[in-house]
């Protein structure tokens, strides 16, 4: 006999919403007055009405966004986050949506959210370049007087967070205008000023804007302007390729070597320890087998984002195989949000990531399922436990060992064996 | 009523404002609690909750369990205090909450939960009486017996 497991759960819509909109959703719906009430929602839900999203109209979190989003994620991190806004994007958030939008659009983008990894930012959130070491501007010897198409490039391949900057001069250099500036729809220029798109294809790239120039000028730079800006922007684009896992949205294993190298360079010229957690999902290839490679997907995504919700600023979780990951502790500072006493040790990091996944619900893998997913994990740190990536990576490897040896479900953090 | 030291080992969560930040830790102090602060009410229930959570959790291991503890120090300052309260009342019955008030902690009374835990209007029907009878009862007279 094949169960059909309903994978949709409740969607709670918190502050002033039509009710119409709630009315008319493909998931059941619940309307509550603010956002606490929404926290204990998700606090008390059983596991035949799970919460899958929460819609939050601006007007209930103006007072301070981060800390309500950052409530909600941590008492349940796989909830989708969605802020209905006049005009105002929630980055903390899963997605924005409009306030005007429609049942149908507030559905898609709670589907679409829990399907693309991407759009947890988790990625996007840091400077790839910084982290990577790709940042240089050492590398760069430019003649500020005579400005060249070299210069672009070693900005592009050095200097990527300067490039926009570098054009600018650059196109100023080369055509004598007064003023010149790469703007959006939104901002206003001067009434002198003669502005054109700069597109390639069909992708936007701002409005060239310029004083002291002609139309034609404008159009034609515009349009040289858009190749180096499109190349740019697929570089950007190759880079998070390279480094993405792209199932779960986490750092891939070429990013933990890349970064461990920098930040193990760093952690010795500061004097300071470096810790990295490895662990794994306990008896994977269970869930796998018994629900589908769907189930094991939908776990892997989901684990990411319980660990994102855990991890501090400058913390980077990485996936290195099909059911490991690698946490590495690098941010020695105190409370990733203002005004919240998180919790800065990484053993309390790790115990309550581990305590988290076990209180965890999956809708793939049904409802009993709930609670039943465990994972084991080892701490290694610089320079006690090694002195260099590979001494480190097996010690940690080895206690992740030792943990799965004294029954799962547990992570050994350096005591010796 | 007024609490000392019974409940530290409560896991405990003290909602302070960032600015008054000393008077908590000397709130920790004073009455040993194993604590965490927050400065915003709605992290604070979130942490309320977590607690809560494991408790249901690891209840089948712990033979002597505390229910979580909140406790406000000068948390009117904070906006939402109210809504806050209101919804740890709802979904987290269980959560003592406490105030400091002249350097005790205080349990705030839950009002609002008497009235919710009573089912039905305490209206008591009496019985139908008689012009004689309410006599009776009204100035203690025994009634005569017709003979």
């Amino acid at each position: 006999m094949t169960l059909e497991r309903n994978t949709r759960g409740l969607c709670v819509f918190v502050g002033p919403f039509d009710n119409h909109i709630s009315s008319e959703m493909e998931q059941r719906t619940k309307n509550v007055r603010n956002v606490y009430d929404a926290i204990g929602e998700l606090a008390t839900c059983t596991a035949s009405g799970l919460v899958e999203a929460v819609v939050l109209h601006e007007s209930c979190i103006e007072a301070n966004p981060s800390a309500y989003i950052d409530a909600l994620r941590r008492v349940d991190p796989t909830t989708v986050i969605l802020v209905a806004s006049k005009n105002t994007r929630y980055t903390s958030a899963d997605a924005t949506v409009s306030i005007t939008d429609d049942s149908k659009k507030i559905s898609f983008a709670i589907t679409t959210a829990k399907a693309d990894p991407s759009s947890l930012s988790l990625a996007g959130e840091i400077d790839l370049d910084e982290v990577l070491g790709i940042s240089d501007e050492t590398m760069i010897e430019k003649d500020a007087s005579a400005l060249g198409d070299v210069d672009l490039v070693r900005a592009l391949m050095h200097a990527p967070a300067s490039f926009k900057e570098t054009l600018i001069e650059l196109l100023v250099q080369q055509t004598g205008w007064n003023k010149c500036a790469i703007v959006d729809e939104h901002t206003s220029v001067d009434e002198d000023a003669i502005s054109a798109p700069i597109r390639y294809g069909h992708e936007e790239h701002g409005i060239l804007s310029a004083i002291g120039a002609t139309s034609s000028e404008v159009t034609r730079w515009a349009r040289w302007a858009a190749c180096w800006l499109d190349l740019s922007r697929r570089q950007q684009n190759l880079k998070l390729l390279a480094y993405r896992d792209e199932l779960s949205g986490a750092w891939n294993r070429r990013f933990l070597h890349t970064c461990l190298t920098r930040e193990l360079k760093i952690a010795r010229e500061a004097r300071r320890h470096l810790t990295i957690m490895i662990f794994d999902i306990d008896d994977f290839k269970h869930y796998n087998d018994r629900w589908g490679h769907d189930a094991g997907d939908e776990i892997i995504r989901e684990l990411v984002k319980i660990l994102r919700t855990i991890i501090r600023k400058g913390d980077h979780v990485c996936r290195i195989g099909g059911d490991e990951f690698a946490v590495l502790f690098c941010d020695p500072e105190a409370p990733r949000e203002p005004g919240s006493n998180h919790p800065t040790t990484i053993e309390i990091l790790a115990k309550r990531f581990k305590d988290q996944v076990r209180q965890a619900h999956f809708p793939k893998l049904g409802l009993e399922a709930t609670g039943v997913l465990s994972i084991s994990g080892g701490l290694a740190t610089f320079p006690w436990d090694g002195m260099d990536i590979d001494s480190i990576l097996l010690k940690a490897d080895q206690r992740l060992l030792q943990s799965k040896r004294q029954g799962k479900n547990s992570i050994t953090i350096g005591t010796e064996e | 009523m007024s609490i000392e030291n019974n409940n530290t080992h409560a896991r405990c969560v003290v909602l302070v404002p960032l600015e008054r930040i000393d008077a908590a830790n000397a709130v920790i102090e004073k009455f040993s609690l194993q604590a965490s602060t927050e400065h915003a009410p709605s992290l604070a229930m979130a942490e309320i909750c977590l607690h809560q959570q494991h408790l249901q959790t690891n209840k089948a291991w712990i033979t002597e369990q505390k229910s979580p503890h909140l406790v406000l120090v000068h948390a009117q300052e904070l906006e939402g205090l109210a809504d806050m309260i209101h919804a740890v009342r709802k979904f987290l019955p269980t959560v003592k909450i406490t105030e400091l008030r002249d350097g005790r902690l205080e349990e705030i009374e839950n009002q609002r939960a008497v009235v919710d835990n009573l089912g039905e209007m305490p209206i008591v029907h009496a019985e139908q009486v008689d012009a004689d009878e309410l006599s009776m009862l009204l100035d203690n007279k025994t009634q005569e017996v017709d003979e």
